[in-house]
């Protein structure tokens, strides 16, 4: 426990000491990823806090299920191959070799938007189906829970373009694998609570 | 290849000195014209909160004087008070402002790890800000549904800006929490990540500390506000009952159906009690600063304050039921809450006596900062003490929206932080400006705060346990109420413009003294801690010219036996500190109480 160990130094004495001192960065990584894991806490966090009023409000009487459109289960196979290409982008720009980085990032960014785009047809089947917002609460999460999660991505697709670009014009840049990593990380991420997201609307 | 730690990279990619007077001073990326910036807008919209609650109580003291407030327009002022004083005012200030100025300065970095960002967090505070003034131009007005927002009257007829109000008002809340979060990403991972070479996090001074854990309080915390204020939105714009349950409203029935009023009550003080910890640590961390510069002596208990505002912070996030005693709560879950908020007053007591210890035989300079010190002391053990008494579900049901909470929490979350704020401003403006503070001026400041608002708030008490209620427009002829508490509410109010007033002094102070003051020097206070120890004051673009600091010991070497002067900054290697002529003092060992 590096942690404790540290919160029990006694700071006022051996002034002067330098050995083992060093300056920030504990945490020996780059700040963009320790940036983007408190960012993943944040994240978390609401989440957390939707999923638990969701559980509490479908405790009530006026809570009518409903099946959700097919699709979203095509859409969350979506989302998974954009995770997995991102991945690949990363070893790949690890390993430095520039042609198959483009690709997958490529492929990633055509699945994402694929992805938002099932998303949104989905809405459109539930608008369909005349099951609106105002209509039941259970409606209400569906809508609610894919749009907020859409967000979060949309945002990430903000970076994922950068890196995109970056990747053709300058493939050689030293800053890009750290780059594709965090969104590699990210994805990840959002592919996880999209999967939290989508047992809950299954489930109640 | 070892990891280079960032504090000691070059840092080129952000020493690109800005150019023009837009990029220096406006469209910045430097944390303190950036926390500058965050500062005033904060100051001007506190400004704006203060003649809301002048308005307030004009009516309260003299209801049959004054006509110009309406009972609607009332209860407008009241939420935005409320409102502006807890996130715009005391939130931004404390972290945007001061967090920006100080983690920096304080743990030797040249800049946030994150400037771009951090300018985008400022700019979209400022747009929040707009978004929540804007609500007073729109017909309907500004909502006035309390600072709390609790649905269904939030989002029903009949409560003042239901309208657009309302909306406005979760806008405004979104685009904080969005700007706040820009910025607590960068406070949190310059602390984790930037520190020069040498400096701990053992050896960060206090300061930084409460900021430091106010941040992640906020990053943890504010999802719940944005949780209830998106579900709330959709209440109010799509339709969806969340919250809002069925209702009969003016005879016709509402659209809403089945939604949970308890719910949001959950989420809202799941954000909301946090939220006094996210003002109360940062100033309990820049008093702790202040305390041991103007007594000069050690902190005392460090690493007992270290974990005091840790303990703080965890316990924070279990007690916030007992903001709701009153709602019907299940009596074993009111016992949990009523002793969670029990144990958490263990740790912030501690953090009093320590202080206390600080105090003790130390050698008091009875500076303007001090005083404000000892103000904020007084203070919170008031607003602490019958924290004690409301955080007992028995107690607290009779004194529940009372004039009792209003004096308990304005003692506690409103007047303490600000005396803070106050003591470091008077602190602070040196480095910032290169001038001091006119003393004078300081001291007619404080003596006119502090007895003023002791007249204001102290009373309140008295007439919570008469039975006050709070939020009230007029009382008219209740029955139960003694005419002497109109007398009271009468002085409170000629107290309330009397602060409000010399508030005006303070301005003037800052503003004079920014051409006349007295020259500064680099370290006024002969203060050890690395804010004071840069080579230009006001610090210039990078904070530290050519090299990082090097940090040889902690934040509080003040009157070390043995030592020539009476404090060592932390920049001084053991070798170099002048000792006491046949001292054998090797300049290693602090002198620890
Ligand atoms: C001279 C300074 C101040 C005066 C005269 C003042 C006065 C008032 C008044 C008259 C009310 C309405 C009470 C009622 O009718 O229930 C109020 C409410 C409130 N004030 Fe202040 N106040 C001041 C400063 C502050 C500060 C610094 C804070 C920061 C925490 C603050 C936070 C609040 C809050 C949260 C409410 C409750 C709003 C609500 O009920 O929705 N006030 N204040
Ligand atoms: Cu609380």
């Amino acid at each position: 426990m590096k942690v404790l160990q540290r919160l029990l130094a006694k700071p006022w004495e051996h002034a002067g000491e330098m050995e083992g001192i060093h300056g920030g960065n504990v945490a020996g990584r780059p700040p963009g990823r320790t940036g983007l894991y408190v960012f993943l806490g944040v994240v978390t966090s609401l989440f957390l806090l939707f999923s638990i009023s969701h559980q509490m409000r479908s405790t009530y009487p006026d809570w009518t299920s409903i099946a959700e459109p097919g699709i979203l289960w095509f859409n969350t196979g979506i989302l998974l191959l954009a995770s997995i290409s991102l991945q690949l982008a990363s070893n790949a720009a690890l390993s430095g070799s520039p042609r198959p980085v483009r690709n997958e990032l490529l492929a990633a960014s055509v699945f994402s938007v694929l992805f938002l785009g099932g998303q949104v047809y989905a809405w459109k089947l539930m608008l369909d189906a005349g099951l609106y917002a105002a209509g039941n609460p259970a409606n209400a999460y569906f809508y609610m829970f894919t749009a907020v999660h859409a967000a979060h991505l949309l945002g990430g697709l903000w970076f994922l373009f950068k890196a995109l670009g970056t990747a053709y014009a300058e493939p050689h840049d030293t800053a890009l694998p750290g780059r594709i990593g965090l969104c590699a990380t990210y994805w990840h991420f959002l592919l996880l609570v999209w999967a939290l997201l989508f047992y809950l609307l299954l489930s109640s | 290849m070892a990891y280079v730690a960032i504090a000691d990279r070059d840092h080129e990619q952000h020493l690109h000195d800005p150019q023009s007077f837009v990029t220096k001073y406006i469209w910045s990326q430097d944390h303190k014209i950036i926390a500058i910036q965050y500062s005033l807008t904060a100051i001007s919209v506190g400004l704006v909160a203060l003649v809301l609650s002048l308005s307030m109580r004009l009516q309260l003291g003299f209801p049959d004087t004054f006509s110009f407030i309406t009972p609607g327009e009332y209860y407008q002022a009241i939420t935005m008070h409320g409102m502006i004083m807890v996130i715009y005012l005391l939130t931004a200030l404390l972290l945007g402002g001061f967090g920006n100025y100080l983690i920096p300065l304080m743990c030797g970095a040249r800049d946030m790890v994150f400037p771009y960002m951090n300018m985008l967090s400022y700019w979209v505070y400022l747009l929040s800000v707009f978004v929540l003034l804007s609500s007073f131009f729109i017909s309907g007005g500004p909502t006035g549904a309390g600072w709390t927002l609790y649905p269904p009257q939030s989002v029903m007829p009949g409560t003042p800006g239901v309208g657009g109000g309302i909306v406005l008002m979760l806008i405004s809340l979104v685009l904080f929490i969005v700007a706040f979060t820009m910025g607590g990403l960068n406070y949190v991972t310059t602390v984790l990540q930037a520190r020069c070479r040498g400096m701990t996090m053992m050896r960060m001074p206090l300061a930084v500390w409460g900021i430091f854990t106010a941040t992640v309080l906020g990053l943890l915390a504010f999802p719940a506000l944005l949780v209830s204020g998106i579900m709330l939105l959709l209440d109010a714009l799509a339709g969806t009952s969340f919250f809002a349950p069925a209702m009969l409203s003016m005879g016709e029935e509402s659209r809403h159906a089945g939604g949970s009023p308890i719910l949001f009550q959950h989420l809202f003080w799941f954000f909301g009690h946090p939220e006094v910890y996210i003002v109360a640590l940062p100033a309990f961390g820049v008093i702790s600063d202040l305390v041991a510069v103007h007594a000069r002596k050690n902190i005392f208990g460090y690493r007992m304050m270290v974990w005091a505002i840790l303990s703080i912070g965890v316990i924070s996030f279990v007690v916030w039921a007992h903001h709701m005693y009153v709602s019907g709560m299940n009596p074993y879950f009111g016992f949990f809450f009523a002793t969670t908020t029990l144990i958490i007053a263990i740790p912030t007591a501690l953090k009093v006596y320590n202080w206390v210890l600080t105090l003790w035989r130390g050698n008091i300079h009875l500076t303007v900062p001090m005083l404000f010190v000892i103000g904020f002391i007084f203070t919170f053990i008031n607003g602490g003490i019958t924290g004690l008494f409301l955080g007992n579900v028995a107690v607290d049901m009779p004194l529940s929206d009372s004039y009792f909470i209003v004096g308990h929490f304005h003692m506690v979350m409103g007047v303490s932080p600000i005396l803070v704020i106050f003591g470091s401003i008077y602190h602070w403006y040196p480095k910032m400006t290169g001038r001091m503070l006119d003393d004078r001026l300081g001291r007619i400041h404080f003596w006119c705060t502090l007895f003023g608002t002791y007249a204001i708030y102290l009373p309140m008490h008295y007439l919570g346990i008469l039975g006050l209620p709070r939020r009230y427009y007029a009382l008219g002829d209740t029955s139960f109420i003694p005419d002497s508490a109109q007398a009271m509410n009468a002085g409170i109010s000629i107290a309330a413009l009397f602060v409000a007033l010399s508030q005006m002094i303070f301005l003037f102070n800052l503003a004079w003294s920014r051409k006349h003051g007295k020259p500064a020097g680099g370290n006024p206070w002969n203060a050890t801690t690395l804010e004071w120890q840069t080579p230009q004051t006001p610090p210039v673009h990078g904070n530290w010219g050519k090299d990082l600091p090097v940090v040889y010991r902690w934040a509080y070497d003040y009157s070390v036996p043995g030592a020539a002067q009476d404090f060592i900054p932390q920049t001084m290697a053991p070798e170099d500190v002048p000792r006491d002529v046949g001292s054998t003092y090797d300049g290693r060992e602090g002198a620890h109480a």
